[in-house]
């Protein structure tokens, strides 16, 4: 009852609106959704204590790296908790994550005992995580070089084909005789992966840098120029007229106009580019390129050393992930007009 | 001086049918002159090629024969002087409210002039909309977004403003407050107003005189002078005369159309 006198008010909170949606709900089906919240942390500090006090195969200690780890991500659901009981907001937000992190925390148990605690999938092929991590603390300094290499060869293309790319491509959507220049190109050179020059611009190539870079760029420099060329031509023909009656010149509206319009399509090619340069990144530190994190992968590979490749492997997926999030969060900056439509 | 004059002399605008040999002639022979400062309406069905005839006074397109006259210059393009404004609006979504209304300042090279910013946020307080100076178009509702359009408009202090159809997508209630805000804004910016519209009482509410066009070809069949003081009451006896008095014009020239399909 209530609950209804504050409908007659008119403002209700967030909170109280949530109830009312949820009012068919039993008081059973209430406590479930609460304890649904703590299934995480629970599940994690049994891992914690199964990795740290089960005995392990062949006198092998568990790991203090990955226990630390572990403990951080206990923490962390902890705290979690104690926000799911200080705002509501939080509360429906962490409840519809926990049934996520508590699988997370049984498959982590699963592949521990297979692994470490009874041996069911062996060595060297199937390492526990705690060994790999301890085998990357083992070989740091080689690693932060060979991730620097690769964020530097990385950029290196990826700047460099955007640029060009941007460039080419809202000319060749602003302009028809540019366009007809750009247009054949892009038709040839799009449909095949640049990978498929690898063998033949290493060997012109003065620098292996400079040609794995190269073919970066010319796999990134495709779909910018796409995507900028298309964001160009589909800018509505209302904002080149308002823009022309309100005064501007052929520079402003290029600049001011033209380029802000077509900004949410180039993003769209932004962001295939960093997939290519990711992908074309590893192939050709593997095939060519002697450093970074694909050359890594192969050379432990070489030595049969896989807790090591695993390293590897797993910080290229970190650091292709932190990049694709950055330049995501990027997006989200620039093309923030466009939230909260009505 | 008076400016904001715009002569029209002679202008027929013809276009290419995509898949016919024949031509379509959106305007033949119009002839017409606007008075600095007058508020003029231009009504007709659809097809009478009232919007070519803005566009064409705006610089946006150019007539096939004839010329439009603008403050005794001839008109060759677009010009900061002859603001447009659009049924869709057409704000810049990218930019906040503010930055649209600024826009024009910006393009002219007077975004420093005080008085320019002054003037913005006096125009935008006369539309009741100064609390949304950092909203984005996209949260705005339609009618918010046309006072945007014409404060953007305005604030370039253009010497004649032209509405293509600016309240024809909005309900009925936001569209009777925005057009007492238009007489508002016109009556204090003295300029020059030509409005394009379907409305018949919208046309008599806001205007001095009142042009009817008939369709295909576009030709002046009326030029109204409505005299009747402001604001003016839509139920008024005389109100109701001009009404019907248009409205008898434009069936007439409707009934012409359908002879001439009969044929």
């Amino acid at each position: 009852m209530a609950e209804q006198t504050e409908i007659k008010k008119g403002n209700i909170s967030e909170r109280e609106l949530s109830l009312l949606e949820q009012k068919d709900l039993t008081s059973r089906d209430r406590i479930l959704r609460r304890c649904t919240v703590f299934l995480p942390l629970i599940f994690t500090l049994i891992h914690l204590f199964e990795h740290l006090f089960f005995p392990g195969i062949k006198n092998y200690k568990p790991s203090t790296v990955y226990a630390f780890l572990i403990g951080l991500l206990a923490l962390f659901h902890a705290v979690r908790i104690i926000l799911s009981y200080i705002s509501f907001r939080a509360y429906e937000k962490i409840r519809f994550k926990s049934a996520l992190y508590t699988v997370i925390a049984v498959l982590l148990t699963a592949y521990d005992v297979a692994t470490l605690k009874t041996g069911v999938l062996a060595l060297p092929y199937f390492p526990w995580i705690g060994r790999v991590l301890d085998a990357m603390v083992s070989d740091r300094s080689k690693l932060w070089e060979c991730v620097y290499h690769s964020l530097k060869l990385m950029f290196t293309g990826y700047f460099g084909g955007v640029s060009i790319g941007l460039a080419s491509g809202i000319l060749a959507g602003w302009s028809k005789k540019i366009h007809y220049w750009i247009q054949p190109v892009t038709k040839v050179l799009g449909a095949i992966p640049t990978t498929t020059y690898m063998p033949i611009v290493m060997m012109l190539a003065s620098s292996l840098f400079g040609g794995a870079a190269f073919l970066i760029g010319l796999g990134v420099w495709f779909p910018v120029t796409i995507s900028a060329m298309t964001g160009v031509q589909n800018v509505q023909k209302h904002y080149y007229e308002a823009a022309e009656t309100l005064g501007t010149n052929k520079l402003g509206i290029l600049t001011r106009v033209v380029i802000p319009a077509s900004m949410p399509g180039i993003f769209t090619g932004l962001t295939q580019g960093m997939s290519i340069a990711c992908l074309t990144l590893v192939v050709a530190e593997m095939m060519g390129v002697e450093a970074g994190l694909g050359w890594y992968i192969n050379w432990q590979k070489g030595w049969g050393d896989f807790t090591k490749m695993y390293g590897a492997i797993i910080l290229i997926c970190i650091t292709f992930i932190l990049v694709n999030s950055l330049l995501g969060l990027i997006r989200k900056r620039v093309l923030r007009w466009q939230d909260g439509g009505v | 001086m008076a400016v904001g004059k715009i002569e029209i002399k002679d202008v027929s605008k013809i276009f290419r049918r995509s898949e016919e040999e024949q031509t379509l002639t959106a305007l033949d022979h119009i002839n017409l002159s606007i008075e600095p400062g007058e508020f003029v309406s231009i009504v007709g069905a659809s097809g009478c090629g009232k919007s070519t005839m803005l566009r064409i006074i705006a610089g946006l397109e150019k007539p096939t024969l004839g010329e439009v006259i603008f403050d005794g210059e001839t008109v060759t393009g677009t010009s900061e002087k002859r603001g447009l404004v659009f049924q869709n609006h057409a704000l810049f979504p990218w930019l906040t409210v503010w930055d649209n209304i600024l826009f024009g300042p910006k393009s002219t090279g007077k975004i420093k002039d005080k008085e320019k910013i002054a003037l913005a946020e006096k125009l935008l307080k006369q539309v009741g909309l100064e609390k949304f100076k950092k909203t984005y178009p996209n949260q705005l509702s339609g009618g918010m977004s046309q006072r945007v359009a014409l404060v953007r408009a305005l604030t370039n202090e253009p010497d004649a403003l032209l509405l293509d159809e600016p309240l024809g997508a909005l309900d009925a209630f936001t569209r009777m407050s925005i057009q007492d805000a238009l007489i508002d804004l016109w009556k204090s910016e003295e300029n020059t107003m030509v409005l394009i519209t379907h409305d018949v009482d919208e046309a008599i509410y806001l205007s001095q005189r009142v042009i009817v066009m008939s369709p295909r070809p576009g030709r002046v069949i009326e030029d109204l002078k409505i005299d009747l003081p402001y604001p003016r009451n839509r139920s008024d006896k005389n109100f109701t005369y001009y009404r019907n008095h248009i409205l008898e014009k434009l069936d007439f020239a409707h009934q012409e159309e359908n002879i001439e399909y009969m044929i």
